[in-house]
């Protein structure tokens, strides 16, 4: 029943979802470390919201540097697009985490369902306004994997290779950063450059992710893989490489499933396939139930 | 019976005012995953269910759904007592995977194959097909089914919180002292439990599944800016949502958008107006609040040097002894030496400025508040 074909669409699809579960999986140890991982759902909600403001801006004649975007397609614009609302998420939830008192995972879990309560007016305003350009909005939903064009793809694929290059590049400083800003601050390189790197990297990645992956399950790819490989082993540079290792895993046999099921898509096909990685390693894994219950018995 | 806009809108209405009855003690408790796992689980329960019933409002429907985002809650916790993880992130994974496991039932395996059913209305929620589900007794319409649904568990929560409202208020407030005088919290928890997961399961088609927790979570945020004690923040919090449904509802009608979009964006703009407005902990109160502190500052420096004898006290040339020697501007000295002369801080005695006995007491209020040595 499954197989996995030759043809050019296919292999688009295989390939960018290992290339972004890889990746993707490398950083989510990062960002759990750091406790960020409502944040990336807010995110993708505020990309989802820049991609379609950025289609009415263009349905009403403005383009913003139209010699950029003159030679490249209509999707990297709508990568611009995402890039830009996810700028705006991070600027509104800065100001909004100073200016509280209520705790931060509120008003993150808030501001997600409202930027999508905004995206889905925006939706059906511009499905009213009829025309081609409600054509290739459902897809941020769920996300489709097929959709991608060379383009895009050649996109993705210098994209991830720098993530993951820069993160085996940088392990040694990345890890003091994370575990303790502090320590790191006492000795000598530049702290605030890994962190923001660590930003840069969450930026480019949910970009990705919202169109691979749909805006719901964008945060799934980051956190499960880390949380998987969590349960395996206890060393930093070991969790990194096997959540690399879970991601890519659970991308390349969640797209053959989407490519050979017709009406799934591969958003929620990655999130089963990682999902059931993650409760199967919660029972044989040496920190899950069987490890517990072997030690509770010595 | 009524018409049709006044149906959808006391439907909207009634679940909006549903789900923010749990969402304040939520609130309250910091018991902050549980409306996003709660909601986004319940679909693995409503996929289930609409294998057996065509329609969303049937009470097969709700049961389910309940259940579904009830176990979700407990398998956290469950999962949480054996690993080192935090809930937040459990809550993500596990509600992840019960939200893709319910698409893929409804996509591959509901309504038998046959119907052309829209999902997105279960995802992103539409209050306008609530009216054609109708009740009938005898043969006779008395209104559409989802209101007595709503209205059925609403008046479940109602009860719930009436009863067990001392519960709630201790075990909210402070759970040190709930421990003490033995209230087990774990009944609390399970009763929260049950009135979050029958909201959301009820009000799933006024809002879809991703936008109930800004429902639930909304009103109650922006009612802490209001007011600080329980039960007026539970009041106000329903009349927030009642407002805010009225107007997105106000909106929405008449362009033809999503009610539940235009609902929950206005629930934000609520919630950012009140971080901005807000009369006793807004921006711009907080703006004003420094402004005033520093002016006070100042007065309280020249109070401070004129006591102190330091420099020349000579009427003629104060001003411009106290702008010289602090490097401030003369107009800016000036106009304080007169504010302080109108509020009767100084005095002018044989051609010397002096503080009188009040701006003396005043100065040594102050002094002793700083906590430092001079």
């Amino acid at each position: 029943m499954l197989e996995i074909s030759n043809s050019f669409l296919f292999q688009t699809m295989l390939k960018s979802a290992v290339l972004l579960g890889l990746s993707a999986g490398m950083l989510g140890v990062f960002i759990s470390y750091q406790r960020r991982s409502i944040e990336i759902n807010a995110l993708s909600a505020g990309s989802f919201v820049g991609i379609l403001i950025l289609f009415l801006l263009s349905s009403l004649g403005l383009y913003i540097s139209p010699y950029i975007f003159s030679q490249v397609d209509k999707h990297i614009y709508s990568f611009t697009g995402s890039i830009l609302g996810i700028l705006i998420m991070i600027t509104i939830l800065n100001i909004l985490y100073k200016t509280n008192r209520l705790h931060p995972h509120i008003i993150q879990s808030l501001m997600t369902a409202v930027l999508l309560g905004v995206g889905i007016t925006l939706i059906t305003s511009i499905k009213q306004a009829g025309g081609a350009l409600d054509s290739g909005i459902d897809i941020y939903l769920f996300g489709e994997t097929t959709s991608l064009t060379d383009e895009e793809f050649h996109f993705l694929r210098i994209i991830t290779l720098t993530v993951i290059l820069l993160l085996l590049l940088f392990f040694k400083r990345l890890r003091v950063v994370v575990f303790n800003i502090d320590i790191a601050k006492t000795t000598h390189f530049h702290t605030m450059f890994y962190v923001h790197l660590i930003n840069v990297f969450v930026v480019c990645l949910v970009a990705l992710s919202v169109k691979l992956m749909g805006v719901f399950l964008a945060v799934s790819v980051f956190l499960i893989p880390a949380v998987t490989a969590r349960l395996w082993s206890n060393r930093l540079f070991n969790i990194m490489l096997l959540s690399g290792f879970f991601g890519g895993l659970g991308g390349g046999i969640g797209a053959v499933i989407a490519g050979n099921i017709s009406h799934v898509s591969s958003g929620i096909s990655i999130t089963i396939v990682l999902a059931v990685m993650f409760f199967i390693s919660l029972l044989v894994a040496p920190k899950g139930l069987l490890g517990v219950w072997i030690r509770g018995r010595k | 019976m009524f018409s049709i806009e006044f149906e959808i809108v006391i439907v909207i209405i009634l679940s909006a005012i549903t789900c923010s009855i749990p969402g304040a003690f939520l609130v309250m408790r910091r018991n902050y995953y549980a409306a996003d796992t709660t909601n986004r689980s319940a679909m693995l329960g409503i996929a289930v269910a609409l294998i057996f019933s065509s329609y969303l409002s049937s009470p097969l429907v709700i049961i389910l759904g309940s259940i579904t985002s009830g176990l979700a809650m407990i398998l956290i916790k469950k999962i949480k007592e054996f690993t080192s993880f935090r809930a937040k992130g459990l809550s993500i994974i596990i509600s992840s995977a019960f939200l893709c496991f319910g698409i893929l039932i409804a996509a591959n395996l509901s309504f038998n194959n046959t119907t052309n059913f829209d999902l997105s209305i279960i995802y992103l929620g539409e209050t306008a097909f609530t009216y054609f589900n109708r009740l009938r007794v005898f043969g006779v319409d008395i209104g559409s089914y989802a209101l007595y649904a709503v209205s059925f568990v609403l008046v479940i929560n109602i009860i719930l919180v009436t009863v067990f409202y001392n519960e709630f208020k201790i075990d909210g407030v402070d759970k040190n002292y709930a421990a003490s005088i033995e209230m087990k919290e774990s009944t609390i928890d399970y009763l929260l439990l049950i009135m979050t997961s029958l909201s959301v399961s009820v009000s799933f088609q006024t809002a879809g599944i991703f936008m109930t927790s800004a429902f639930i979570l909304g009103p109650a945020a922006t009612a802490l800016f209001y007011t600080k004690r329980l039960s007026t923040l539970a009041f106000v919090s329903v009349f927030i949502s009642s407002v805010a449904c009225l107007a997105g509802f106000g909106i929405a009608w008449p362009n033809e958008v999503s009610i539940s979009g235009t609902i929950v964006s206005f629930l934000g703009v609520l919630f950012i107006v009140s971080v901005i407005f807000s009369p006793e902990e807004g921006l711009v109160k907080k703006y004003f609040d420094n402004l005033t502190a520093q002016k006070r500052l100042e007065e309280y420096i020249i109070m401070d040097i004129l006591n102190s004898e330091i420099i020349d006290c000579r009427e003629k040339h104060i001003n411009e002894e106290i702008s010289s020697s602090l490097k401030w501007k003369l107009m800016k000295v000036s106009y304080i030496m007169n504010k302080l002369k109108a509020e009767n801080k100084i005095e002018i005695v044989q051609n010397k400025v002096q503080l009188t006995e009040e701006g003396k007491t005043i100065l040594n209020k102050f002094l002793s508040a700083q906590h430092c040595f001079y």
